[in-house]
């Protein structure tokens, strides 16, 4: 057994057990060093996991995989976090948040992330999906004297203790039906019987729907707005960053590769579940007041056009489902660090009306925003556009004909809403402007790197679809 | 395949019903004889709570302080450490070096989390 091939997690479980220990001793100077030393460790475990690209290793007598799917989906988590943690120290404080546990806790649940990617057992997937989910409970409560903050902390908490549920219960069903919890096992089994029985239906729909509260997929989505709105804002860019990057990566693993796509079930349901999310994201993202809400529920409508890449299935189109969350990643994480620098008050979260007129006092931040917005929205030449095109397009091609029309109706809803900002931003005059704006270093890297990230993946994307497509190959 | 697995469940739950039957029988059986046979003379010390010596006073139903949960989680989390160690104390000769050094890196996880919580005055009552 190849330990080096493990070593991203090891890394990450080490540093955020030595950096809860470090936030104890620290003095209040030290602690002020917990934002860079988490960078470090989530760069360090980035560059380890890319050590040995192209191997493939079963760790853990199967229990474990490296593979370029866990590279991939891996270094998305990662880079999501990094651009999540970077900014977040001067908006945390600004919140009355920043506590150093917080650090600790992201490095605690990037490691649940990375062990959800390298899965390759379904006890690992319920372990790895409760290491993630633990800390991201405690993280929305971050903000202990607000009502709304602990509110949110519950219901994520509650929400998430029931999807457990329902995947645990699905997991043993499965492993009624097939006799195994080796995924690659099941893999074997599933087309010879096993998935057409009964039994084996009933488990898998019920780790879909597990999976689908994690990615909040429609009609399983009711903690997000919640959850998102009333954590801290820098810990909402983490959620968006990370949580759902992993769970759709175990989604794609599990159904692409355990559950075989012939199943006609599977079919059915990720195809309503993709309908649903994106319909209802969307016309529920019209109706908000707040831009953070109003991003809880685009965030949402994305898992639904997402998801449509995983009806379609094969290489491709899977393989573009990972563009297509790096694509988001990029612009939503962007989007909330613009947001948390833009709020000023801790218990009401930025309202369209606050935006008014911040683009003559903010122009630079405002302009990124549109950016990230624009690309949200799909709107070319910027990532989102792009990705959006090739996932409808694959679509057409294998015939689901009434999902792109109702994802492309969605599309041109959704341009109502995240324009709102902009046209608050550039066209209306504000009567108050607010002077406390502070830009601090780690912000302008997330911005520029989201920015860059946001273009350069829209404008190139040969390179990245190559990468996702090649990291799904050998599922099928 | 269903069928076949089907056939099995029930076989093996029929063990764990009689199982269950016997076992509520001999309970009710000895509880049921040593009534039967035993001399009966309560008094009210005979009839008092047992409380480790101590001489009970007030009513079992009263709220407890809430610090004490933290006490609650702790214990659970050496309960859980023991149940790990009591196992591995068992296989410990046939695993070897390995099982040796992983339940020590097991242990020091726990015990960073001892530390954790003693430097942020848990342990203290406030």
């Amino acid at each position: 057994m190849n330990l080096s091939l493990f070593s991203p997690q090891i890394v990450l479980g080490i540093g955020g057990t030595l950096l809860f220990l470090f936030e104890a001793f620290a003095s209040e100077r030290g602690r002020s060093f917990l934002p860079t030393l988490t960078l470090l460790i989530l760069a360090l475990s980035g560059v380890l996991m890319w050590k040995s690209y192209g191997e493939i290793g079963v760790l853990f007598s199967g229990m474990v995989v490296y593979d370029r799917f866990f590279v991939f989906f891996g270094t998305l988590v990662l880079l999501g976090s990094f651009l999540a943690v970077s900014f977040s120290r001067p908006s945390l404080q600004q919140q009355d948040a920043f506590r150093g546990e917080y650090y600790a806790l992201v490095l605690f649940s990037v490691l649940g992330m990375t062990l959800l990617i390298s899965a390759a057992n379904m006890i690992i997937v319920f372990l790895g999906m409760e290491i993630m989910s633990l800390p991201l409970y405690i993280m929305a409560a971050m903000r202990r004297g607000s009502e709304r903050s602990v509110e949110a902390g519950a219901k994520y908490f509650l929400m998430g203790a029931f999807a457990s549920g329902f995947l645990l219960y699905g997991i043993a069903l499965v492993y009624g039906a097939t006799g195994t919890l080796s995924i690659e096992e099941i893999a074997r089994v599933w087309p010879r019987g096993a998935g057409f029985s009964s039994l084996g239906v009933a488990g898998m729909l019920l780790i879909v729907i597990g999976l689908a509260f994690k990615i909040a997929a429609v009609p399983f989505h009711m903690w997000e707005p919640d959850a998102y709105e009333g954590a801290p804002t820098a810990v909402t860019a983490f959620f968006a960053a990370g949580p759902k990057i992993a769970g759709f990566a175990i989604l794609l693993r599990l159904v692409s590769w355990a559950f075989s796509f012939s199943d006609p079930v599977i079919l059915r349901i990720v195809w309503m579940l993709a309908a649903l999310s994106m319909t209802v994201g969307n016309f529920l993202a019209l109706t908000q007041s707040s831009v953070k809400r109003m991003l809880a529920y685009s965030g949402i409508a994305h898992a639904g056009y997402a998801l449509v890449g995983l009806v379609v299935g094969g290489t491709v189109a899977i393989g573009l489902v990972g563009y297509y969350l790096l694509g988001y990643l990029l612009a939503s994480v962007g989007a909330f660090a613009v947001i948390a620098t833009l709020e000023k008050s801790q218990e009401r979260s930025l309202s369209f009306a606050d935006c008014a007129g911040k683009g003559k006092t903010n122009p630079g931040l405002t302009l990124v925003l549109t950016l990230f917005l624009i690309s949200l929205a799909g709107i070319p030449p910027v990532a989102g556009f792009v990705a959006k095109f090739y996932i409808f397009e694959q679509a057409l091609q294998h015939g689901f004909v009434w999902l792109v029309i109702i994802a492309a109706v969605n599309s041109i809803v959704s341009v109502y809403y995240y324009l709102r900002t902009p046209v608050y931003a550039f066209m209306k005059t504000g009567e108050e402007t607010n002077p406390d704006i502070r830009i601090s270093a780690g912000l302008v890297f997330t911005l520029v790197v989201a920015a860059l990230g946001t273009i350069i993946v829209g404008i190139s994307p040969e390179y990245f679809i190559k990468l996702a497509s090649s990291s799904v190959m050998w599922f099928f | 395949m269903s069928v076949i697995l089907g056939s099995f469940l029930v076989s093996e739950y029929a063990a764990v019903a009689v199982f269950l039957l016997v076992g509520t029988g001999i309970v009710l059986f000895t509880f049921g004889l040593a009534k039967v046979i035993r001399p009966s003379n309560p008094t009210p010390i005979k009839l008092e709570t047992y409380e480790c010596g101590e001489t009970p006073y007030g009513t079992a139903e009263i709220q407890y302080n809430v610090r004490f949960y933290i006490y609650a989680l702790l214990f659970v989390i050496f309960d859980v450490e023991a149940i790990f160690l009591f196992p591995w104390a068992l296989v410990y000769r046939s695993l070897g070096l390995f099982a040796f050094v992983e339940m020590f890196i097991f242990i020091a996880m726990l015990v960073f989390g001892l530390f954790y919580a003693w430097k942020k005055g848990v342990l203290k009552w406030v």
